[in-house]
């Protein structure tokens, strides 16, 4: 009975800087920046400690968009010290490294191998002379690509194993753009062993067995929405037989850790709070970017409100250490907290507060957009609209609580 | 809230002023004009809000001295009664003390809040006006005062909150701005864009290198090739033109080798031997010098052969050479020689010094004989006292007489003293009996100090056993005598001499028997001694003395001739002994001679031969054995000679047979053909060496050239048709070419390099992730500043909208309570004030509906209308927080009689929910007001106190 392995990595994002970082200094700068190449060559380092046959990457290596050299120079790096063991890489092209003029003129270890853009390729691996797996794949040509390339996978036969090498959004997953798209049943209808999917940026299993259909999202998270574990999937075969372990690779963890400030009356106990939640993410990798929220109503809120009380309690929590960690950044503080004035009662009330209150609340109202775009129109259309975008959905809900908040103090406080 | 009590303590012309228990509802304040209405007025707006040093309208500085300001009692509806303080100092507007009626101070903000957190400039327009503010409301206060929110008793107003809201925006974002936090922002984004861009070139770049890289190898790789080929022709005519002249010279050699090949055509044998012969040729000198020595040998031979045989016949033993060869003359036999030569000498010199030693005794002996003799002599003449005594006993019997004699004499004096002391007791015993009868006691004295005078002579006469006899018995006889006193004491004194007298018999019978003996023994000595008389006595003492003295000189005399006789005796024995010694050596003389001469006997050599002679014929025999064994020697040395000789000539005639030439036969001839040979060897040796040279300049030419084979031929070849200078022309062409070729690749590799640099530095460049970090940072903080400025922005228009509907909703109720005043101050004229919303100002509506601005009204009217509006505002304002005093600075003067009234009742009709404070310098306008109050007080001012008396009867302008 055949047997062999193999890791299953995806959306490397290569050189692609990390998002969401607030106010960080050139320490974590230069360390955010180096994390997802440490996390490539822990999956390199991976390969060669688990004798693995070969790494299949499904796409978004890297970044096309980015023309950062540098990252494709690390890449192929990582992958020569692959070829000195012996282990090939199959590389499918997602909407991020589509095309890709600049690797092309690389000139590639062996044992690398990149499927064809636009039309599925196939790779027959052979280990000892025997062929244990046949690798189907596909490459973006574009980054736009709306094709539901799955339709076009079929499973020839020349193996024991067939691997489906694909880059898409299978099931329209939210958050993620649609391109090849496909679906559940278009991937089990090619009747192939296992699916190496890339781009949603989670673990995410959609079958567990007949075929394996995986995401394993990033090695390493990059921005505060890739909160939790990051790696690969280390696939072992024996026979027809698929076992999958997930190996984490990620260097930072990144977190949104949710405080809420009610039982609380001074600062010092946000402090250990805090530390509190941190230890509890404690071992699961070196460093730590995490993004507090503060929620509740409580004393704390009228001091939180300022928004100089947010900048240096950042300030602090950024200048301390925490257990569990070689370090731990926080990019943000959001505060979620409410006064402890009695909302309802203002709205009920006779005053001007209350027609100010009512005045936001119709803004969420789905008319409310219109006034709401008036409202903000001096910066939101001035020439530099590009680097913003319109408050929305979630987002306008939580500025309006925000201006809620922040009007109530300014009417009801006291002057300054 | 209500004033009850006013204190100034110093204020305009105010001092140590108080007014208590005013009114709650109406205070009328009347006063001509400079009683100081309006300052009071301002008083209270200072104390309840603060002095304002900027306008000096209010300030009002103590003209009479006092403290510069004073305190309000207040009523008020939610704190209860209050006093308030203010007093100015030197730096700002004083803050208030504020106390309770408990006693407990009340902070400054809380304060604030009781007064609707009213600015002073508000408060003036709203509640506190006269005359000159009655005639209009500026639009902002207007608003506000229709809208505040802020009138809540809590928060800020509205335009506060406007303010803060404008600057929070103002410092994240203006359209046009330049200093705000976004507007930097963007420009560092679009900077950071312009950087990005280009690095984002690099990908291109990178690609535009790697392929001219790839165009650069391959051009380098091709004139790698064309470089080598133009060397290889470079360096072939460059080696042509270095070995010209080479060629040259291996063309002369060869000439050369090809002419002597010709004329001496086989060498071969005589190269066999070139070596031996060349030898041979070097060790010429060599021959010729032992030739010579040879036969120098020769004639030395010849003298030495002569001279052995003269040594020999000299020497007269008639030896052969070989018998005087085995003469021994060896060392052992030359010592044995010696020694015995020497024994024999050290016998005879031992015999001679013997007999010295002998004749050396004998005087010796000769010499001690002397003193024997003469000792005898003495001994002989002195030698007349025979006697057997021995000088020491006789020496010990004369002391022995002295002794004696010396004792006799003492005991014949202690004999005398005795009878002395017996007549002294005599006379003592006399003496007593005389006292006893009566005598004097004096005469009883006498005696005993004689004795004790005595005693004491004899003590100093060293007689000290006499003294002590004496004193005693002095002292005794003086004691008896002094000591009787009685009668009875005289009879023992008595007694006690008689005592005496008993022991002085005693000792006198003693001496006399000590003198006896001593007589006896001088007798016995008399005898013994030999001297004359019977008894000795001092001048036989003499006697024995002088024998004594004889007795012992010849004792010394005998004991030195003992002495000198024993001397005698032992030289006399050493004589003996030495003469025996002597006797010794000369039998061992003897047998030392006997053993010289047999030894002489055996050797062969006459036996009378002393040392010295044995010695010189030891030499002579030495001499000829010397002679002899030269002789042999050279005649060994001339067979040495010439057997080398031998050899060198039989090594020549080898060769000269082998060469087939003649033989030589003399030693004298062999010099002249080794020269011979050596000629020949030399010319055949001239010619190896040529064709050894062409060789090598073969060799050297085929090496530099690369040829395939080294030989001549091929040298010839390779230099065909080529003259120097053609060879140079080709050389130079290459060389040049070759130069060219080589910088360009030189330029080519230079260009590699910098591609390759290049590429790896593009490789590494981190700067792109760096920057795109970076950028997303600035644009998180973007948008982290944008979401703030919207926040802002939102709670503007949520405010805008507020106001809107505030002043869409709620004013009617303060409008139509403006309009129900002003129309019943017009008494029906005008029916409604209205503010619309979306025009700034007020209008009023006619009855017939028409509407008028304010300043198309009547002086009067728009007083009327502004104090209508006022009382409205002033109204809503306390419906939702304490109702503040109205204070009103004489504002009816312009207002027609029936307007007038109207007004006077409705400030009455107001008065009962708010306080009113009214200034005027009418009285009939008091009265009237006063007229119209339900709860009043009327005050008069003069001159900043209090008016006595009366209130002044005033003079009404019209009744009604």
């Amino acid at each position: 009975m055949t047997s062999f392995s193999f890791i299953h990595a995806a959306d490397l994002h290569l050189g692609t800087p990390f998002k969401n970082l607030g106010e960080c200094d050139v320490k974590w700068r230069e360390r955010l920046r180096e994390a997802p190449f440490r996390a490539f060559e822990r999956i390199i380092r991976l390969c060669i400690e688990k004798g693995v046959d070969f790494l299949v990457l499904a796409g978004d290596v890297y970044d096309s968009s980015e023309q950062n050299l540098r990252a494709q120079v690390r890449f192929r790096d990582g992958l020569a010290r692959l070829a000195q063991h012996g282990i090939k890489t199959y590389i499918a092209k997602g909407n991020h490294d589509y095309g890709d003029a600049t690797g092309a003129r690389f000139s590639w270890p062996d044992g690398v191998c990149f499927f064809p853009e636009g039309q599925v390729g196939s790779f027959l691996h052979r280990k000892n002379g025997e062929v244990v797996a046949e690798l189907l794949g596909i490459s973006y040509p574009d980054q736009n690509t709306t094709q539901n390339y799955a339709r076009s996978f079929r499973k020839s036969g020349r193996a024991n194993y067939t691997i489906g090498v694909l880059h898409s959004n299978v099931g329209g997953q939210p958050g993620y753009d649609n391109y090849a798209p496909c679906s559940l049943a278009d991937l089990r209808a090619a009747s192939l062993d296992y699916w190496a999917l890339g781009h949603v940026h989670r673990k995410l299993v959609l079958s567990q067995m007949d075929p394996v259909i995986a995401y394993p999202g990033p090695p390493q998270g990059r921005s505060a929405r890739e909160t939790g574990p990051k790696g690969c999937f280390l696939v072992e075969v024996i026979g027809t037989k698929t076992s999958c372990t997930f190996l984490p690779t990620a260097e930072v963890l990144r977190e949104t850790i949710s405080l809420d400030i009610t039982p609380w009356e001074k600062l010092e106990d946000l402090f250990s709070g805090l530390e509190e939640a941190i230890e509890t993410y404690a071992g699961s990798a070196g460093y730590l970017v995490a993004r507090v929220e503060l929620t509740g109503r409580g004393l704390l809120h009228k001091e939180l409100a300022a928004e100089e009380t947010r900048a240096e309690l950042l300030e602090e929590f950024r200048g301390r250490s925490f257990r569990g960690f070689r370090g731990v950044y926080l990019d943000d503080l959001v505060i979620r907290t409410d006064p402890e004035i009695d909302k309802e009662a203002e709205r009920r009330s006779q005053t001007i507060t209350a027609d100010f209150l009512r005045a936001l609340a119709e803004l969420t109202e789905e008319e409310g957009a219109p006034q709401v775009a008036a409202a903000l129109s001096s910066l939101y259309d001035s020439k530099y609209r590009r680097y913003l975008e319109l408050p929305r959905g979630g987002e306008l809900s939580e500025l309006i609580r925000a201006a809620e908040n922040t009007g109530l103090d300014l009417l009801l406080g006291e002057e300054d | 809230m209500r004033i009850k009590a006013i204190h100034i303590d110093g204020y305009g012309i105010f001092r140590d002023f108080s007014l208590e228990d005013l009114s709650p509802e109406l205070n009328i304040f009347f006063g001509n004009n400079e009683a100081g209405k309006t300052t009071l007025m301002h008083f209270i707006n200072c104390i309840l809000f603060g002095f304002d040093r900027s306008t000096a309208r209010d300030f009002h500085a103590p003209l009479k001295g006092g403290t510069h300001g004073g305190r309000l009692v207040l009523s008020t509806d939610s704190a209860g009664e209050l006093v308030v303080k203010r007093h100015t100092d030197k730096r700002i507007s004083a803050p208030p003390v504020v106390t309770t009626i408990g006693g407990t101070t009340l902070p400054e903000t809380a304060f604030s809040v009781l007064l609707g957190n009213l600015s002073k400039q508000s408060y003036t327009q709203y509640f506190s006006f006269g005359l000159d503010e009655l005639g209009g409301l500026a639009e902002s206060e207007l608003q506000s005062g229709l809208y505040s929110a802020g009138y809540t008793g809590r928060g800020r107003s509205l335009p506060e909150v406007e303010k803060v809201l404008e600057k929070k925006m103002g410092e994240l974002w203006k359209p046009g701005g330049r200093k705000n936090r976004l507007k930097q922002l963007f420009s560092q984004l679009e900077a950071l864009e312009v950087q990005i861009e280009e690095l984002k070139q690099r990908p291109e770049e990178y690609a535009r290198l790697q392929e001219e890289l790839f165009e650069v190898e391959r051009e380098i790789s091709a004139l790698e090739t064309k470089v080598e080929e133009l060397n290889r022709q470079r360096l072939h005519y460059q080696n042509l033109a270095e070995l010209w002249p080479t060629w040259l010279e291996l063309q002369e050699i060869n000439l050369r080798v090809e002419q002597r090949s010709e004329s001496a055509p086989d060498q071969s044998v005589i190269t066999q031997y070139a070596e031996k012969i060349t030898a041979l040729y070097l060790g010429l000198d060599s021959f010729l010098e032992l030739l010579s020595v040879y036969q120098g040998y020769k004639q030395e031979l010849t003298g030495a052969v002569d001279r052995v045989n003269r040594s020999l016949e000299e020497l007269g033993m008639n030896w052969s050479p070989e018998e005087a060869l085995a003469f021994p003359t060896d060392i052992v036999t030359e010592q044995e020689i010696r020694r015995l030569a020497k024994e024999l000498g050290q016998a005879e010199e031992e015999v001679r010094s013997k007999k010295e030693a002998v004749a050396r005794q004998q005087e010796v002996v000769a010499e001690r004989r002397k003193p024997v003799e003469r000792l005898e002599e003495d001994l002989a003449e002195s030698g007349e006292v025979e006697t057997d005594l021995d000088p020491a006993a006789v020496k010990s019997l004369t002391l022995e007489a002295e002794e004696l004699l010396q004792r006799q004499a003492g005991i014949t004096a202690d004999l005398a003293l005795l009878e002395k002391e017996q007549e002294f007791l005599e006379r003592e015993k006399a003496a007593q009996r005389q006292v006893q009868q009566g005598g004097g006691r004096f005469g009883a004295y006498l005696p005993w100090g004689a004795v004790l005078a005595g005693g004491l002579i004899a003590l100093v006469a060293g007689l000290w056993p006499l003294a002590l006899v004496f004193i005693l018995g002095g002292l005794v006889g003086l004691w008896f005598v002094i000591g009787r006193g009685s009668r009875k004491e005289n009879i023992a004194q008595m007694q006690s001499i008689q005592a005496k007298e008993a022991e002085l018999l005693q000792r006198q019978e003693s001496l006399e028997a000590e003198r006896g003996k001593i007589a006896v023994r001088l007798g016995e000595l008399a005898q013994v001694l030999p001297v004359e008389g019977e008894i000795l006595d001092h001048r036989s003492l003499q006697e024995a003395r002088d024998f004594l003295v004889k007795l012992e000189e010849a004792a010394r005399l005998r004991r030195e001739l003992k002495r000198a006789r024993q001397d005698l005796a032992d030289s006399e024995s050493l004589l003996r002994q030495k003469e025996e010694e002597l006797a010794e050596a000369q039998g061992l003389l003897a047998q030392k001679q006997a053993e010289w001469q047999s030894y002489l006997t055996r050797l062969g050599v006459s036996p009378l031969l002393d040392g010295e002679g044995v010695a010189s014929f030891l030499s002579s025999v030495r001499a000829v054995q010397g002679e002899i064994r030269r002789q042999e020697e050279i005649r060994a040395k001339l067979v040495q000679a010439k057997s080398q000789l031998e050899t060198t000539k039989s090594e020549v005639n080898r060769i000269l047979t082998a060469l087939g030439k003649t033989e030589v036969s003399e030693y004298s001839a062999v010099a002249e053909a080794v020269s011979r040979l050596r000629e020949e060897v030399t010319s055949a040796q001239e010619l190896q060496d040529l064709y050894t040279e062409r060789e090598r300049l073969v060799a050297n030419i085929a090496v530099r050239m690369g040829l395939a084979e080294a030989k001549f031929g091929e040298v010839q070849r390779v230099y065909s048709g080529l003259d120097e200078a053609k060879i140079e022309t080709e050389r130079d062409k290459w060389q040049r070419e070759y130069q060219g070729t080589t910088k360009h690749l030189d330029e080519l590799k230079a260009q590699l390099g910098r591609i390759q640099e290049r590429i790896s530095a593009l490789e590494v460049d981190d700067r792109l992730a760096a920057l795109r970090l970076e950028y997303n940072l600035k644009l998180e903080e973007v948008q982290r500043g944008a979401r703030e400025w919207a926040k802002y922005a939102l709670i503007r228009y949520a405010l805008d909208k507020a106001k809107e509907r505030y002043e869409r909703e709620k004013q009617p109720e303060v409008m139509a309570k403006a309009s129900q005043y002003f129309e019943r101050v017009t008494q029906g004229r005008y029916r409604r004030v209205v503010k619309p919303i979306d025009q700034e100002g007020i209008y009023v509506e006619r009855a017939n509906r028409e509407r008028l601005n304010p300043e198309e009204l009547s002086r009067g009217t728009v007083e009327e209308l502004y104090l209508c509006l006022r009382l409205a505002l002033a109204q809503k304002f306390s419906r939702d927080a304490e109702a503040l005093p109205l204070i009103m600075d004489d504002i009816l003067v312009n207002m027609d009689a029936e307007r007038f009234k109207e007004a006077c009742a409705l400030i009455g009709q107001v008065a009962q929910e708010q306080q009113v404070l009214f200034f005027t310098c009418h009285r009939w306008v008091a009265e009237a007001l006063q007229a119209e109050a339900l709860d009043s007080r009327l005050i008069e001012l003069a001159a900043g106190s209090l008016a006595s008396g009366e209130p002044a009867q005033g003079e009404l302008p019209f009744t009604g």
